[in-house]
């Protein structure tokens, strides 16, 4: 919780916030802090003139304030059935994630907001004192996806319901609600057979600084299964006969990598950070390893 | 090694479409544990990348599936029929004639010639094609179709399993021209058009499977059909053979029989053996023969000390050689058949004493009618052209015109014949009789004294028999089929103080013994004494009395056959297919004797009940069946045949046998199913 407390979130892209906050913009503004001076010109707000200065050299001098924001954290976590898969579950390595760095953002000041796939709204936390609430929102997430795991999917399909949100659909709720700018941090194993590209491009749009942790079980990583099987799809009920031998497992694993590799190259041509992470993986080197390294936090 | 196909292509296709069919039945069989994962999303892509090798992926290490891959491959290649050592095969259509002629029968070859051609017929059969067709003739001297043309293989064995050896002699031409039919069909012609063919010609090829113990056939065009001649048997051989034997009388003395017989041998080296004759089963001569190779010797057997000569006689040749039907031969006596004796008189008692004598009523039925009959009406004078009457004796009358049997004129004379009748005498001495005539043998003359009576004259061909002094006073000659004999002189004769006699003879003891050779003579009991024979499966015709309602022919096996009554009393008998005696009984008496209409005139109703319509098993007729054919018993097997003028050589050793392996493979494919079982429920419990 000290290690977490220290750090702070940090983004590329300048975002004006809604609220000053404590982290300094890059941007000029309006704060206590001196930036710089520049020329006057017509039409520039008069209450920045700093008169001294007209008084000592009898020019206009307009004076620059550095501009204090707040940064708007926004975590999407995908909580479709097969994120409750692997030990410990992806969905339970997820909320984990958000967690820590909903604590972060929250100790800065910072806006969080959470939601899940299925969620029809995301909660927004802002102030350390909702640190608490953030948790309780993460353990609803959990529960929430938990009840909707013992629907069967056949059982869901069965009552007219959508089986899952897929990420698209997601991504575009989250767009239609977010008008602002900020961080976007979407954690998911993009299982998804719709395909995450047309979600994350959605994204793009509307130049958000786009994290993708994306979050595989060792199961999947390395499966384990082995024999005549019968795969059952925990999301869609889908059906594969498949015989595993070593040969299909070469198969598998290579598949596996060249879907990694493909959402990595998906993202690093649209500027969107891509972080790979195993769900077995303890929470503290995650944050400190994977996502300091890759600028989310420092 | 060779293969055969032996499937269709439509067959092969079902046959192959099986393994497929079995993998996908293994994998719709395989219970597979479902197992929830994530998402089948990787693997799908997985799946779907090694869509190729997935199939190959699936069938490991399943020796279910190996075992019964391996039953499949196994009943496939015995569909093939792998085989070894590889041999002709038959034709599109083939007729196999197989010769079940009597030299079939020889044992040169084990077990004989038949079973042999039925054992290389048969490979011939098993060695067909899918789409072959083949025929089955029996030939000897006929052609017995076994069975038409047919892809059945086992009704094709089977009918040459049916196939029965036989003692007939052989004729190629009526089997050829049954195998013609359909390789070479007839054509029609009508007026005004060329000739037509009424069907297409469907070539064949005739497998001859005979010793070729038959004559050539230079007429016969073979047209359409090839002919392979499979020589059965070999060239040496030993044979001797019964070419002919008979029962004769002795010409000279007619009382007495002779046994006569022609043996053939055949045989590359001299013979010396006995023949054994039997009569009715009881050994009554053994002669010892000497044949030199390829010539005949006679054979008489004495028949003097046999006191009753009649029956079956069967000659033996106590010799085993390699045709034994010909080492035997049959002849017989014809059954002692009651001749119907008709006496036309106005009253002769010495006569009808003379035919009421014991001897007489044994050999003959004699009935007695007044001379008015010849007359009488019209159904009356009928009554003289019946047919089953065999002496009519005209006592002191003559009839309108000559039956239609022998006759004996006593005092009267035939009507408008070339006899010459001289003038009336009195008295007449005897002079002279013939006594080397059957009738005149044991006659003493001497004391006989005739009162009046006229010279005898017989037509040409006739002959004297009794001379008197006024010239022939008995003679007998022939008329067609039959002969008339003629006395000149009455027994009794009519006078104004009634009846008186004519001539001591009447009294005399041998006028007896006169009527008895004259009814044994002129009634036919004696004249066909020995019976009719032929060769095995030839016809036989049968005069028999109408005076029976049916007949039965045993034959020599013992087999009972009825002949329905033929009006004619003409039959004709086919069923002579084995050697032997056969014997001919008639059933059913129904037609009365004249004798018996004019008994049981006088009988009263209670005695005509129990005395007419008797029911008799009488043996009325024997006939025999021998072989005596030279070509049928030189078993020599000819090398090669000339047909249609065409040479057609033997095909020595060229029939080989496959060996086939298609059971083992089938044996081998049921080992594998039987142990997938096994591998299976073991799995399973």
């Amino acid at each position: 919780m000290a290690k977490l407390e220290r750090m702070e979130l940090i983004t590329r892209k300048i975002f004006r916030g809604r609220m000053k906050g404590e982290r300094r913009s890059s941007r000029k503004g309006q704060s206590v802090e001196f930036a710089d001076f520049r020329n006057y010109v017509p039409g520039d707000d008069l209450r920045f003139i700093d008169w001294n200065l007209f008084a000592r050299l009898d020019r206009l001098y307009l004076k620059l304030f550095l501009e204090e924001e707040d940064l708007h954290l926004s975590m999407l976590i995908d909580d479709t059935p097969s994120m409750r898969f692997g030990s410990p579950t992806k969905l339970w390595a997820a909320s984990q994630l958000a967690a820590s760095l909903g604590y972060i953002g929250l100790c800065r000041g910072d806006r969080v907001s959470i939601s899940s796939f299925h969620a029809a709204s995301p909660h927004v936390y802002r102030g350390r004192s909702s640190t608490n609430r953030l948790l309780g929102s993460l353990m609803e997430i959990n529960e929430v996806s938990q009840d909707r795991r013992s629907d069967h999917p056949a059982t869901a399909k069965q009552g007219g319901l959508s089986p899952h949100n897929g990420m698209a659909s997601a991504i575009k709720s989250f767009c239609s609600r977010n008008t602002g700018k900020g961080i976007v941090v979407i954690i998911s194993d993009l299982m998804d057979k719709d395909g995450y590209e047309s979600g994350l491009k959605m994204l793009l749009a509307k130049e958000l600084d786009i994290f993708l942790i994306h979050l595989l079980s060792p199961e999947e990583l390395s499966p384990t299964l082995t024999g005549d099987l019968k795969l059952v799809d925990c999301e869609d009920g889908d059906i594969r006969e498949v015989s595993i031998s070593a040969t299909m497992l070469s198969r598998y694993k290579k598949t596996l990598s060249e879907f990694i590799e493909t959402a990595k190259a998906f993202c690093r041509r649209r500027g969107i950070t891509y972080v790979p992470a195993s769900s077995d993986t303890p929470i503290d080197t995650l944050i400190e390893q994977y996502l300091r390294v890759r600028g989310l936090v420092r | 090694m060779t293969w055969m196909n032996s499937l269709t292509s439509s067959q092969w296709l079902v046959l192959l479409s099986i393994p497929p069919l079995v993998i996908l039945l293994y994998f719709l069989k395989l219970k597979r544990s479902p197992v929830e994962v994530s998402s089948t999303y990787l693997w799908r892509k997985s799946i779907e990348d090694s869509h190729v090798n997935s199939l190959w992926q699936r069938l490991r290490k399943s020796l279910l599936l190996l075992l019964q891959l391996l039953f499949l491959l196994a009943l496939i290649v015995a569909c093939l029929r792998p085989g070894w050592s590889g041999t002709q095969t038959v034709g599109q259509r083939s007729i196999l004639m197989i010769d079940n002629s009597a030299s079939m029968t020889t044992t040169d070859v084990l077990p004989n010639r038949l079973e042999v051609a039925k054992a290389e017929a048969k490979k011939l059969i098993r060695e067909m094609g899918t789409n072959d067709v083949a025929m089955v003739i029996a030939f000897s001297d006929r052609a017995d179709v076994r069975q038409g043309f047919t892809g059945d293989r086992n009704r094709l064995l089977k009918s040459i399993d049916s196939i029965p050896p036989s003692a007939r002699t052989t004729d190629l031409n009526e089997a050829m021209r049954a195998a013609a039919g359909l390789a070479n069909p007839g054509r029609v012609s009508f007026d005004g058009m060329n000739d037509i063919q009424v069907a297409e010609a469907l070539p064949a090829t005739v497998s001859l499977f005979s010793d070729g113990g038959f004559s050539s056939l230079s007429e016969f065009s073979l047209g359409n059909l090839s002919v392979r001649y499979i020589p059965i048997g070999t060239a040496a051989i030993d044979n001797v053979a019964i070419e002919a034997f008979s029962i004769l009388r002795n010409e000279e003395r007619p009382d007495e029989v002779e046994a006569y017989a022609r043996v053939v041998s055949y045989c590359l080296d001299p013979i010396e053996s006995t023949a054994s004759l039997y009569l009715n089963d009881t050994l009554v001569d053994a002669v010892k023969i000497q044949v030199a190779p390829g010539k005949e010797s006679g054979v008489m057997f004495d028949l003097k000390n046999v006191d009753v000569l009649r029956g079956v006689f069967r000659m033996v040749l106590d010799r085993d050689d390699q045709m034994m039907v010909d080492n035997i031969a049959y002849a017989a006596t014809r059954p002692t058949k009651p001749s119907n004796v008709l006496l036309v008189t106005p009253g002769n008692k010495p006569l009808v004493t003379a035919l009421n004598t014991a001897a007489i009523q044994a050999m003959a039925n004699v009935d007695v009618v007044e001379t008015e009959i010849l007359s009488g009406s019209e159904s009356s004078q009928q009554l003289l052209q019946r047919t089953d009457l065999d002496l009519i004796i005209f006592d002191q009358c003559t009839p309108l015109k000559m039956p239609m049997a022998n006759t004996l004129f006593i005092g009267g004379v035939p009507p408008q014949s070339d006899w010459i009748i001289g003038k009336t005498s009195v008295p007449i001495n005897l002079i002279d009789l013939d006594r080397t005539h059957p009738m005149m043998e044991f006659l003493e003359l001497n004391s006989v004294r005739i009162v009046e009576g006229h010279s005898v004259t017989p037509p040409p061909g006739g002959k004297v028999l009794i001379r008197a002094d006024n010239g022939p006073v008995f003679a007998i000659a022939p008329r067609g089929p039959y002969q008339d004999a003629v006395l000149g002189f009455a027994i009794v004769r009519q006078s104004e103080k009634g009846v008186e006699l004519n001539t001591n003879w009447g009294i005399n003891r041998s006028f007896p013994l006169f009527v008895f050779a004259a009814v044994d003579f002129l009634s036919g009991v004696t004249t066909q004494q020995a019976a009719s024979s032929t060769q095995p499966g030839q016809p036989v015709q049968l005069s028999l009395s109408n005076r029976y309602q049916t007949f039965e022919v045993i034959d020599p096996s013992g087999t009972k056959s009825i002949l329905d009554m033929s009006p004619s009393g003409q039959y004709i008998y086919t069923s002579t297919d084995a050697p032997g005696a056969y014997y001919v009984k008639a059933q059913n008496e129904s037609v009365n004797t004249l004798r018996d209409a004019e008994k049981d005139s006088r009988l009263s109703m209670e005695e005509r009940q129990t005395t007419s319509t008797t029911t008799t098993d009488k043996l009325v007729e024997i006939f025999t069946a021998n072989l005596f054919s030279p070509r049928e018993s030189n078993v020599a097997t000819l090398k090669e045949l000339s047909i249609g003028g065409e040479e057609v050589v033997g095909l020595v050793g060229k029939t080989v046998s496959r060996t086939e392996y298609w059971r083992w493979l089938l044996l081998f494919g049921i080992g594998m199913l039987v142990t997938e079982w096994f591998v299976f429920h073991r799995r399973s419990y």
